[in-house]
Formats: structure tokens, sequence, C-alpha cells
């Protein structure tokens, strides 16, 4: 799990007491950000040598005018007090990227220091560093082959938030609502139920947003283009013989 | 702050034909959660392509400005349905 800083004084210390932190600023308003601190809290497990320190950013006004934040999320890599590199937005691939990223900058500046004064500070090899990265790219590929089977379960298929039944969105409840009038027969996955296919598919697909409509395995769209098919009368031509 | 120019000129790098169409309207209004945007672009580059084909072509020459703001609706058309659709086309 991450930890939290409660207090300017708390922030201060987890900074001094730790070499490498990965600083997550949010705020309980903004859905993205909330919704990223769920893959934020992931990441301790695979990264046991950064401490990931989640800061809710008008509780420590102080530390986010230090920091300079003007929206949330916002992701900030920190060695030994100082920022390396920061990145702003609610983006779980950009995440996890940057956040490789600062693994091998930091692996380097290990390597450096021993090698200067031969302080054994748990440091990263590249066999390691290796592995990390076989590991990620192996279940990444796990991901995808579950995606493509999802994707391809019944002929017509529906990404959405929530159920048919029980939408959780207005426009997937629209898109809902546009196939049933359509007489599409189709099955749905709850996207909200599952975090790594609901960051998957966006990148699978290359689609960011969801409800995403599928047909014989392929993307037909999201529900501005399933709207638009339904109005020019294209969307019937679609529907799968049964 | 993106302007509605700032999108122009980001689809005009690829819509750069004369018969090329581009309209941008800042649609954010009040009480929402950020800047939205409308755009029509109604271009030959389009023909053949499947609708999602033509909104993943304008979401990758806007990807930078796309980070920036929080919706954007678009209208993705040849020129022959530019010229149908397009509401008092000018």
């Amino acid at each position: 799990m991450s930890i939290s800083a409660n207090s300017v004084e708390e922030f201060n210390q987890i900074l001094k007491d730790n070499k490498y932190v990965i600083i997550g600023f949010w705020a309980d308003w903004s859905k993205p950000s909330v919704q990223m601190n769920q893959i934020f809290d992931q990441l301790p497990k695979q990264y046991t040598q950064i401490k990931f320190l989640k800061v809710e950013a008008e509780k420590l006004h102080e530390v986010s005018l230090k920091y300079n934040i003007k929206s949330v999320p916002s992701y900030f890599f920190v060695s030994n007090g100082k920022p390396l590199h920061s990145f702003v937005g609610a983006n779980p691939s950009e995440l996890n990227l940057q956040t490789i990223n600062f693994v091998s900058k930091i692996a380097q500046l290990d390597e450096d220091s021993q090698n200067n004064n031969n302080n054994n500070n748990g440091p990263i090899d590249e066999e390691t560093m290796k592995k990390l990265k076989l590991q990620e790219e192996e279940n990444k590929k796990k991901l995808f082959q579950r995606l493509e089977s999802l994707i391809n379960q019944q002929k017509v298929m529906l990404f959405m938030k929530g159920s048919p039944d029980a939408p959780q969105c207005g426009f997937s409840r629209k898109t809902v609502e546009i196939l049933q009038k359509n007489t599409f027969v189709f099955g749905s996955f709850d996207i909200l139920s599952d975090p790594s296919v609901r960051n998957g598919l966006k990148e699978f697909s290359n689609w960011p947003t969801y409800p995403q409509l599928y047909i014989n395995g392929k993307l037909v769209g999201g529900f501005d283009i399933i709207k638009e098919m339904d109005a020019e009368g294209e969307l019937e031509s679609l529907k799968p013989t049964a | 702050m993106i302007t509605c120019n700032d999108i122009t000129n980001q689809l005009k790098t690829t819509f750069n034909d004369p018969n090329d169409k581009i309209h941008v309207e800042d649609v954010t209004g009040g009480g929402s959660c950020g800047a939205k945007f409308e755009l029509i672009v109604g271009s030959d580059k389009f023909e053949g392509l499947m609708l999602i084909d033509r909104h993943k072509m304008i979401n990758a020459i806007l990807a930078d400005i796309l980070k920036q703001i929080h919706a954007l609706n678009m209208k993705t058309w040849t020129i022959k349905q530019y010229n149908e659709k397009m509401p008092s086309s000018k």
C-alpha cells in the first residue's frame, strides 16, 4: 500500500527518511485523481525500493504551494528530496512509464554512489531491472490476451459503466437504449468492476473513453459514434446475422 | 488555456487542403468540469474511413491538446457529407 501524509511535518519527515519517493497529489472532488489512487496503491508491491506517498492537495496547502500544484492528479518523482521529473493528469500508462523510468534512474544513482563510497544501500542491478521489465511485458501480454477473449465473448459486446439494467453513467445508459431500440442482442462487461480491464482496454483499442461497443471483435465506437450511426441508419447494417 | 485557435491550427497541420473545412467552438459554459469543445471537420481525407477511424485520426492529431481539456465532441465528414449536413453552410 501507499502511505499518506496528514500534516506538513509528517510530509517533510517522510521525504527526509526516504531516499526515493513518488508523490501523488489528489483531491476528493476529482474523480480521476481518486481513481488513479487505486493504481497508485498497487505500485508499492512492485517497487519496494520506493515510497509511494499520497497527498491530499487541499489539505496540505503549504506542500501544494511548494510543488506549484495547479491541477490534480499530479505526480512527482523525488530523489533525496529533489524532484527528478513530474507529470500532470489521470494517465495510468504514463504513471507506469514514468515509474519505470524513475526506477532505472535511481538504479543508476545507486550504482554511482556505490562506486564512490562503497555504500551498500539496496542497489538494483541490471539483472533485476531486466526482470522487472520482462515481468511488466508478460503481465501486459496476459492482460491483452484476456481482453481479446472478452471482446469476442459475444458477437456484440458493450464495455460500459454498470450493467444494461443499471447503467452508472449517462453515456452508457444512452448507448444501451440505442442498442435496445435497434433490437441488438448483446453481452456487456462492467468496467467499473475491473480496473485492469478498464485501463487495459483503453490502450488495447487506442480509445480513451467508455462505453465501447465491439461487433465481431472490432471496436465500432463510443456513444457519439453510435448515436451518429443510428441517426444515419448505418447501425442496423452492423447487426450480426444470428 | 487551450483556445479554439490552438485546436484549429493543430488540425490545419493535417487538414491543409484548400477545400478542407474546420470549425471549432468553445462550448465550456458554466457549471461544467472543464473546457469543452465542439468541432466539425469536412475533408476528403475521411473518404473510405469508418467513423471510429476518423475519430481516432482526430484524437491522434490533437493528442497533446486532449490531455488539457475535459471533452471534445466531433463531426468528421467528407466534403460531400459536409455540404449536405452543415447547417447554413458557408
